[in-house]
């Protein structure tokens, strides 16, 4: 099976740190530094932060494994 | 090259970061009327968002519809005349329960009596969240809030009994359940005559932190367990989201 991946895009102007998106993530790929959120790369784009976020300040492009040629 | 929410073409988006809390889920719900439009490809000239006041009446500012921003507890009424006086508009009203409820009482009472073909979406925090987190109608018994330090005495208002016993839509939903709250909303843009939106929403800065909830993420959660989906029954219980036609 593909295994999806996501890159996060977070658009610092809009984020409150409210911290919903780094307990919703489901493989904690989001830490708060500094006052500031963080992503650590390891999206697999199940797109739970990009739908609670109430700030509309994260976006999430999906990619797959299968369409990038491998080797 | 990065994707576009689509539905965000609803707001105005330079307004954007908006000016409330951190975790507050006006947000949450601002998006999924956003959703519920691009959904049913509502034009933006023939829409008319109308509300009242309160943290969530700041929204209607957002839209980048034709929107009224009225006085205290007046959304209803304001949102019917329109509705009389061009009947293709289609007109909703995000407001909170401190405005439909306690002040406007008496207004959704009537409206609910003229079954005028309004949609309204009631985002319930359960407290007066913009003056300080003083106990609301719909607060819970026992509930701690800044003018009930010892507990809420007072039973909460029956909003469903309200507005089924004229036979108008009603659905109550959580901003847990995003899916459960897009299908109501959707389903209620789409019916005819008054349709009512009940959404249970978190304010961890007024009412959470004196209930001993520590952020909003822990609040959602509290959604997930209370709350069960009946999609059966014509009466909903006091721990039960769906619909009612």
């Amino acid at each position: 099976m593909a295994k999806k991946k996501g890159i996060v895009h977070i658009n610092h102007k809009r984020c409150k740190v409210c911290g919903i998106c780094v307990h919703i993530c489901p493989v904690q790929n989001y830490i708060i530094n500094q006052n500031k959120l963080k992503d650590l790369g390891k999206c697999i784009a199940c797109l739970q932060c990009e739908r609670f976020c109430p700030d509309m300040a994260l976006i999430i492009d999906t990619k797959d494994d299968k369409k990038t040629p491998t080797g | 090259m990065t994707k576009e929410l689509t539905y965000l073409n609803y707001l105005k988006q330079d307004r954007l970061p908006h000016q409330w809390c951190p975790g507050c889920g006006n947000g949450i719900v601002l998006k999924l009327a956003c959703q519920a439009m691009e959904k049913l490809n509502f034009l933006k000239t023939g829409t008319v968002m109308v509300s009242g006041i309160g943290c969530s009446g700041r929204s209607a500012g957002f839209f980048d519809l034709d929107s009224v921003h009225t006085a205290h507890g007046r959304a209803l009424p304001v949102a019917e005349g329109i509705k009389l006086a061009n009947e293709k508009l289609n007109v909703m009203v995000i407001s909170g329960d401190g405005d439909l409820f306690g002040i406007g009482g008496n207004h959704l009472l009537h409206a609910s009596r003229r079954n005028t073909d309004i949609t309204i979406i009631c985002i319930s925090n359960a407290i007066y969240g913009m003056t300080g987190g003083q106990c609301s109608p719909t607060t819970e018994l026992s509930s701690r809030t800044l003018t009930t330090p010892r507990g809420n005495v007072d039973t909460p208002i029956n909003v469903q009994a309200l507005i089924t016993a004229h036979n108008c839509f009603y659905a109550r939903s959580t901003t847990y359940h995003l899916n459960h709250a897009l299908k109501c909303i959707t389903e209620a843009l789409q019916h005819k005559g008054l349709s009512f939106v009940e959404i249970k929403s978190q304010c961890i800065t007024n009412d959470g932190r004196r209930r001993g909830f520590k952020n909003s993420y822990e609040m959602l959660m509290s959604y997930k367990d209370t709350y069960k989906i009946n999609n059966n029954s014509s009466v909903l219980e006091h721990d039960e989201i769906g619909i009612i036609k």
